[in-house]
């Protein structure tokens, strides 16, 4: 892709920032990983932070004609400064439409612009079901048997259900670690994968889009078997031990087809660098994983 | 004519959206005295800040008068050719 | 010339909050994450120290953050409880649900809440939806738990801000005719969504119904008893007007009965109705207008002022990992002891930090705002 990136300033941009044109850091790894698995002309629901800058990476390689959709009702923005959230008016800036949540699952999502969602959360298991609520029994003190609430709450669903619900792709990103990728999640916030084994998938239930499902996380990318629905290594990243992944997965994953991800190329971050995200709010960020 | 509605749509647009923009300056105007005297006990960090936003609105106000002025200019210049025949 | 009847509406925050708001009040605050919060009143709550709130939003969570430091919420009904500036979760309200302090919550996604605000704004007895099915969402009815959704002995709905049923799940009556992508005479839909697993002969779902059919789950309007958002500008009269993204405040301010609106600036009526299209809520939705400029702070408001990220950061650094005391105590510093909102904007923010948000009419924001520094 011919840009208008003055080779120069990058050479200068690298020095900077302490950086090397064929060397990659964990954020910027990430970022690729996730923007190789977004589909030119896709209508992306996407939050800030990683997903965004993933989706505007593959908007400048090779899904130049990928819409950006913000679930807070903006449609298709050209974004100049990082935004922080998603009804950041940053995130507004020339769009296409501003409107309200009810259209953005509605007019948009439902009636058929949601072709892939980017989700996070804190838990996944093993047939893809995230857990964006809570840990140790879900019920409020109120009605618990504990005199307490849950042991940890988290965010709760905000858009991750509607949009698992109505994609027909979701990016999962998560941590690497065991107690993040449990056989089952204590909390069934969002069905992102096939949700279960035959008679419990999510078609069984009822949803009527969705299936495609690729985890990406800070060591590799995983996806469900097309047979049994279970999440199996698909690509691992330069450097890293296929076995450490399976060490590091609470439920037992297959390891047997993994191929290794090409690495990000210069090209790949001389645009993150350069056009996404100069000042590096998102990209300097340090690895979240507990060495 | 055909030719020239697009053009002739993209005027009535520009005098549109000026409706606002005479609403809010004639308020503007017809409160402004109001707004004199309450300066007068303004100081310190507060008349700093007072000073840059109405430096700021003027900057601006200029700016679109001046776009405004040149389109009615080059306007203008077209009136003579379309004089009756 | 203005009548007195209109002057009627034009109220401070300490008088919209005393008259409308009491302990167990069940309330949605406008705006979404770091847009347009109805800080005004929300930060006069706080000043008055109103309890036991049953606290309703799609998309927090600014506002209910500092409700829950200050330990003013009992109930939440909610669909995300993130914190910008470095808290994936805002802690206070993690902390208050975790502890009990909050008593019970009641999760949706955002999109089932935005459909039962629609409902509440249309006056519509439900709004149907296609998510949360297979989820615990619909298994996880806390209210019911709790013993409050019903009716009581004289036939009154148990509490009026909680309706019989979380969910209703039903079968399509129109065998899921609407459902995108579908066929059409001229040809294949025109949408880019490839899955439509009823068309794929997918589904054979018995699911919740027991019986084959297209599930559909219905939802119940949000009808809290006051809402209460921040606009731009709102006419003498009532008439709102609300710049740049609107996000839930058009279903989530009309669904509930009273509405308080705070603004920037308050406007003769011609100015907003010599174009009236532009305006989004018509003046007889609103009963309280309180004029409060800055009122959102920290919060953004699109043409005015940008959001303050270093508050964020700050809140971050005083807070987190702090003990429940801590915690209460920075609210009261921070909101409880100033007199009213123009008491914490000049001695909390100060005039000079606001003024630096300013934002840039082509922007709607301020590009040159330094947020990360």
């Amino acid at each position: 892709m011919p840009l208008d990136i003055n080779v120069k300033e990058y050479e200068e941009y690298l020095i900077k920032m302490g950086l090397e044109k064929d060397k990659y850091t964990y954020m910027e790894l990430l970022a690729v990983a996730t923007a190789r698995e977004m589909p030119d002309e896709a209508f992306a629901f996407v939050g800030t932070g990683l997903p965004l800058l993933a989706a505007m990476l593959a908007q400048h390689t090779h899904a130049p004609n990928m819409t950006i959709i913000l679930e807070a009702g903006t449609v298709g923005p050209k974004i100049e400064h990082i935004p922080v959230s998603v009804a950041d008016p940053r995130a507004c800036y020339q769009a296409s439409t501003l409107s309200t949540l009810v259209d953005a699952f509605g007019t948009l999502a439902a009636r058929g612009y949601c072709t892939l969602g980017v989700l996070g959360a804190a838990e996944c298991d093993k047939y893809g079901n995230l857990n964006s609520t809570a840990i140790g029994s879900y019920w409020p003190k109120g009605v618990s048997e504990t005199g307490r609430g849950p042991d940890v709450r988290f965010t709760g669903s905000g858009g991750a259900n509607s949009i698992a619900s109505l994609a027909d792709k979701i990016i999962a990103m998560m941590v690497h670690e065991k107690r993040r990728l449990p056989d089952k999640v204590q909390y069934l916030t969002t069905p992102a994968g096939m949700r279960g084994p035959k008679g419990e998938t999510r078609f069984d239930y009822g949803l009527y889009r969705g299936g495609e499902l690729v985890v990406v996380t800070d060591l590799c990318k995983m996806k469900p078997d097309p047979e049994t629905g279970i999440l199996f290594l698909d690509e691992i990243y330069p450097g890293i031990d296929p076995e450490f992944v399976k060490e590091n997965t609470g439920f037992k994953l297959d390891i047997s087809r993994c191929r290794v991800m090409e690495p990000p190329t210069e090209e790949e971050l001389m645009i993150l660098r350069m056009k996404v995200d100069p000042e590096r709010i998102y990209l300097g960020r340090k690895p979240k994983r507990k060495e | 004519m055909k030719n020239l509605m697009n053009y002739i749509w993209l005027l009535n647009a520009c005098n549109n959206s000026l409706l606002e923009a005479e609403i809010l300056s004639k308020q503007a105007l017809e409160r402004y005295d109001e707004f004199f005297k309450e300066i007068e006990g303004i100081k310190g960090e507060e008349r700093d800040c007072l000073k840059k936003e109405l430096e700021n609105s003027i900057l601006y106000i200029d700016e679109k008068v001046k776009f405004l002025q040149l389109l009615s200019e080059k306007l203008k210049e077209v009136i003579p050719l379309l004089k009756e025949e | 010339m203005i009548s007195s009847e209109l002057k009627n509406k034009v109220m401070t925050a300490k008088e919209a909050v005393e008259r409308f708001i009491k302990p167990g009040t069940h309330i949605a605050f406008g705006g979404f994450t770091i847009l347009r919060r109805p800080m005004t009143i929300a930060r006069e709550i706080v000043r008055q120290g109103i309890k036991d709130l049953f606290v309703t939003m799609n998309g927090g969570t600014l506002v209910e953050e500092m409700l829950a430091g200050a330990g003013l919420i009992k109930w939440l009904e909610t669909t995300y409880l993130g914190l910008e500036g470095g808290m994936p979760v805002a802690y206070a309200i993690r902390q208050a649900i975790e502890s009990g302090e909050i008593e019970l919550i009641e999760d949706y996604s955002n999109w089932s809440f935005a459909q039962r605000t629609l409902a509440g704004r249309l006056g519509l007895p439900f709004m149907p939806c296609l998510g949360d099915i297979g989820s615990d969402l619909i298994e996880y009815d806390t209210f019911k738990k709790a013993g409050l959704r019903g009716k009581k002995e004289n036939g009154d709905f148990i509490h009026p801000g909680i309706p019989p049923k979380k969910y209703e799940i039903i079968d399509d009556p129109f065998e899921g005719f609407g459902l995108r992508p579908r066929r059409f005479l001229s040809g294949e839909d025109s949408c880019v969504n490839k899955t439509n697993a009823y068309r794929e002969g997918k589904i054979n779902s018995k699911k919740y119904t027991g019986k084959e059919g297209v599930k559909v789950a219905l939802v119940p309007p949000l009808m809290p008893e006051v809402c209460v958002v921040r606009a731009q500008r709102v006419a003498l009269d009532g008439t709102v007007r609300i710049e740049g993204l609107i996000g839930p405040d058009l279903d989530q301010s009309l669904c509930g009965r009273i509405l308080i609106v705070e603004c920037e600036r308050i406007c003769p009526p011609e100015e907003l109705r010599a174009v009236p299209e532009h305006n989004q809520i018509a003046a007889h939705f609103v009963h309280a207008i309180v004029e409060q400029p800055f009122g959102a702070y920290p919060s953004a408001v699109p043409n005015y002022y940008d959001y303050d990220y270093s508050w964020f950061k700050n809140y971050v650094k005083e807070v987190n990992h702090q003990p429940k005391e801590k915690v209460k105590e920075f609210w009261e510093k921070h909101v409880k002891e100033t007199r009213d909102d123009w008491d914490y904007l000049y001695n909390r923010v100060g005039i000079k930090k606001l003024f630096s948000l300013r934002t840039d009419p082509k922007y709607h924001y301020n590009p040159n705002l330094d947020r990360f520094n």
